[in-house]
């Protein structure tokens, strides 16, 4: 009974987490609930689509974010050659793009009509269906998005435990008769595979949350199938129960990802490294390397960055448009919102789980930080379900009462988005106010009781410059992923209520692909502000290695 | 500040920590808190400074209870200063800043931080930050910061754990002149015995959340109440013995027998420098000898292979005789025995 022992607080902190386990609780509930009987009709026609489609991707979108990710880590971590410096820090930045973003503006330009292909024509006199071009609207076109953008995850992760591994195992290696690959092969790279494979996993969760390009590129998924269920067929309990499939392919992931994470740990060196001796590349082997790291970064990064620009300036919007200054002060009042709910929100229950000596506390931050594995779309499906139940519950109650319909109470309230925005992003937050939380020891607060500080003293004194700097952080990182999302905004929004990225959306889905850059531009501008943070902490790790 | 702690029990999730301790200091008086790891003496300490809030029993600081049934004085009411094992230096703040956290807004604030930094020999600095000093440098910082308040009473938990042999011995010697200098009620955590011995006025030696037996290092270390007592405070011989009642006799001589030692056959255990080894005929024949220095460790067989090895200390001048393969004979220098057990 003694794990059932909390306070008052560690009860808030319960209540919390249940409630930011809503959409899950409520999509695993929906398989027991009837519908308007399309079920039966997705099982034999779109399920076996969305399910091959969606292993399709994640295998290819699996492998391709391996070879690149963990090739360039190795080249960046153990060899010399022309701009390692620079990409050491260079390959994270299409962490900054949206895949959705990046494939609105290949597909602007490698489209029939776009300027590659016009130049091809002229170039070289032929005419349309002359010559075989590669679709970019296609499943292949997908997985090369996915791929050039989302790498930088296991770029970070496999950089980081090659960064741990010890000299002296590498160095073991060596003298026990492996050669520079040898050694790559059969020691540096199974030490660091519970770190690839975490990587992966979360390439591979933001592969099957994707929305926007798969809708966009006109490939049948769970996300763009369940977003089609709700929106035209009206049927909720149908896309929850699509959800719940998902959910499954989901539950894989996050269970791979954390069992990884535990075996990672056990792989960490105890020993402080010292500096690691790399290979120095020779002759056409340098150019290699250059050409292994500088192709993923144009692809996901530079060439994008420039294709908008050029969109942008030739056709764009003018952002001091009225109508753009208020999707932009709808998009960061969202965002600013979410972002002080979650810090506020991970400051309490990190507080609560370092005070209570409860593993029911640690639970409720385990839960609490499941949604950055689960899809936005099924968020949105997956509050809404309850909500719309709760509107009809207090509208009854309404007409019983009063002889008036209240109408819709919270469906479409920018309260049930806000929660969405919430489940979906609290991890984030969550690790890195635990972590900025973790830096102040027990006995620093120990020390400042004694020395005649009390309590909100000792908090203001002691706590609050320690973890500012954390908190800033984390509300930057949420901040931003809110300005970036699109499926969970653009099932929830009010009636009528445009954000950047609904904007960009709805642009590209009326073929207005130039005009889409001026918001898509704004989008990842802001994106780049937490990769700033980020790559500073590269440099940093990498000096401290002496 | 004299202190009382009576009856204080404390059990985490049902596993109880500390069971009854009863314990008190005269002002001025150094206590050391000596035993293995686990067996309760931090947490002790922390319920002194009110870290800890025990779960039943009194704490008397002076003449004031400032734990008691309906009685819980905050930490920052009680006027003690901690030293913590990891020092808990504020790293966002400097030197200066740390020292100066328990007294802000008292007046002469730079003057008494400077005072104290030399005190501790760290005049010069104030405005370093901790992550730039070295370990034995923030420990004094530590302490400084402790002693800014004036405690008239001083816990310190694992005051020197950390640190190097040298500087150890060192900050041992200039902690102790400071608590003696300001005339400081202290209390030291320690599992250190020699660290106990040479800092404290009186040891409380603790095992299993009790006190197993309080005294001055001479009786800890002379009068162990049981084994595990004389074990803990220093190496210990065993030889086995026949007490009859007048005397205890063992292969090193006889020994004075009381009343209150077991009669028959019986282990005697005696502490190695009370033991001499002489060439000659005898029970024993070297094996070994070790020389570490002032004194040189002489390893014993039982010719007849009845008895236990020994390990004896031997002066190192007087070492040479004992060479391997050689017939000794073992002597007690002392005829009260150490402790004797059944």
């Amino acid at each position: 009974m003694k794990y059932l022992r909390l306070s008052v607080y560690g009860w808030i902190a319960v209540a919390i987490g249940l409630i930011l386990s809503v959409p899950i609780i409520s999509i695993v509930f929906s398989v027991f609930q009837e519908g308007q009987g399309n079920w039966p009709h997705l099982v034999d026609t779109v399920l076996p689509r969305y399910i091959y489609n969606s292993l399709y991707l994640a295998i290819a979108v699996g492998i391709g974010v391996t070879i690149i990710g963990v090739g360039s880590a190795w080249l960046v971590v153990m060899c010399q050659f022309p701009g390692r410096r620079v990409f050491e820090w260079a390959l994270i930045l299409p962490l900054a793009m949206p895949a959705y973003v990046v494939a609105y503006a290949y597909t602007d330009v490698l489209q029939v009509a776009g300027p590659v292909q016009s130049m091809l024509r002229d170039l070289t006199g032929w005419r349309f269906g002359d010559y075989w071009f590669p679709e970019i609207r296609s499943i292949g076109g997908a997985i090369a998005v996915f791929i050039m953008v989302l790498f930088p995850y296991v770029y970070l992760l496999s950089r980081a435990a090659f960064l741990e591994q010890s000299v002296t195992t590498l160095e073991a290696s060596r003298v026990l008769g492996q050669s520079p690959t040898g050694a790559f092969w059969k020691v540096a790279l199974p030490m660091a595979r519970p770190a690839i494979v975490v990587g992966v996993m979360l390439a591979l969760m933001e592969t099957l949350a994707d929305f926007g390009t798969v809708f966009h590129f006109g490939v049948q998924t769970f996300t763009t199938g369940i977003y089609r269920t709700w929106a035209s067929m009206g049927d909720k309990v149908a896309a929850a129960q699509l959800s719940s499939v998902l959910l499954a392919f989901v539950a894989v992931l996050l269970v791979l990802e954390r069992s990884s994470r535990r075996r990672a740990k056990y792989f960490e060196s105890r020993s402080r490294y010292t500096s690691l001796s790399t290979y120095q590349l020779t002759g056409c082997r340098r150019w290699g390397a250059f050409l292994f790291c500088v192709i993923p970064l144009t692809g996901g990064f530079i060439a994008p960055v420039v294709m908008l620009l050029y969109m942008h300036i030739t056709a764009g919007h003018d952002l001091t448009d009225p109508r753009y200054v208020s999707m932009i002060g709808n998009s960061v009042m969202l965002a600013s919102i979410a972002a002080v709910l979650a810090v506020v929100v991970s400051l309490y229950l990190a507080f609560v789980a370092r005070v209570e000596r409860s593993p029911i506390a640690l639970a409720v931050n385990k839960v609490a930080s499941m949604g950055y594995a689960i899809p936005g779309t099924m968020i949105a499906v997956g509050i809404l379900y309850p909500v719309a139940y709760a509107d009809r519950v207090i509208n009854q109650l309404a007409v019983h009462w009063t002889g008036e319909s209240l109408g819709l109470v919270f469906t479409g309230s920018l309260a049930a988005l806000i929660l969405a925005y919430l489940v979906r992003f609290m991890a984030v937050s969550l690790n890195t106010v635990s972590a900025s939380l973790g830096k102040v020891t027990p006995n620093m607060e120990a020390a400042a009781r004694t020395l005649g500080k009390g309590r909100f003293q000792t908090v203001k004194q002691v706590h609050a410059p320690l973890i500012s700097g954390g908190l800033l952080t984390a509300s930057l990182i949420v901040f931003v992923d809110v300005m970036k999302e699109l499926p969970a905004t653009l099932i929830m929004r009010p009636f009528n209520f445009d954000t950047l990225a609904i904007q960009a959306y709805n642009l590209a889905n009326d073929e207005r692909l130039t005009q889409a850059a001026t918001p898509s531009l704004v989008i990842v501008l802001v994106g780049l502000l937490p990769l700033f943070i980020l790559s500073r902490q590269i440099m940093r790790s990498r000096t401290g290695t002496h | 500040m004299s202190f009382e702690l009576q009856s204080i029990r404390l059990a985490f999730d049902g596993v109880s920590v500390i069971n009854g301790v009863e314990l008190s200091a005269k002002s001025g008086e150094t206590l050391c808190l000596l035993g293995p790891s686990g067996c309760g003496k931090t947490t002790l300490l922390r319920i002194l400074a009110g870290l800890e809030v025990p779960d039943g029993g009194v704490v008397t600081l002076r003449d004031t209870r400032v734990f008691a049934p309906g009685i819980n004085m905050p930490p920052e009411k009680r006027q003690v200063g901690y030293l913590f094992q990891d020092y808990a230096l504020f790293p966002h703040l400097t030197v200066k800043q740390n020292v100066s956290f328990g007294i802000q807004g008292s007046s002469n604030v730079a003057g008494e931080v400077s005072d104290l930094l030399a005190s501790v020999n760290l005049a010069g600095f104030e405005n370093a930050m901790p992550s730039t000093l070295s370990g034995g440098q923030q420990q004094r910082v530590a302490l400084a910061r402790a002693l800014a308040r004036r405690p008239q009473l001083m816990l310190l938990d694992e005051p020197f754990s950390g640190l190097d042999t040298d500087l150890k011995l060192q900050l041992r010697e200039s902690t102790h002149r400071l608590l003696k200098e300001h005339d400081i009620t202290a209390v030291i955590v320690t599992h250190d015995p020699e660290e106990a011995m040479y800092m404290a006025d009186r040891i409380a030696l603790m095992d299993r959340g009790s006190i197993v037996q309080l005294g001055t290092p001479e009786e800890l270390y002379n009068q162990p109440i049981n084994r595990f007592c004389a074990r803990f405070l220093g190496a210990t011989l065993t030889l086995p013995g026949h007490n009859d009642g007048e005397s205890i006799q063992t292969v090193a001589g006889d020994f004075y027998a009381s009343p209150s030692h077991p009669r028959g056959d019986v282990r005697v255990m005696v502490r190695p420098e009370s033991l001499t080894v002489q060439s000659g005929e005898g029970r024993y024949q070297v094996l070994h000898r070790h020389f570490v220095g002032s004194h040189t460790l002489v390893d014993l067989v039982d010719a007849h292979e009845q008895f236990p090895d020994l390990q004896v200390l031997v002066p190192t001048d007087q070492a040479q005789a004992f060479v391997a393969g050689k017939p000794v004979k073992l002597l007690s220098l002392c005829k009260q025995p150490l402790l004797v057990v059944a």
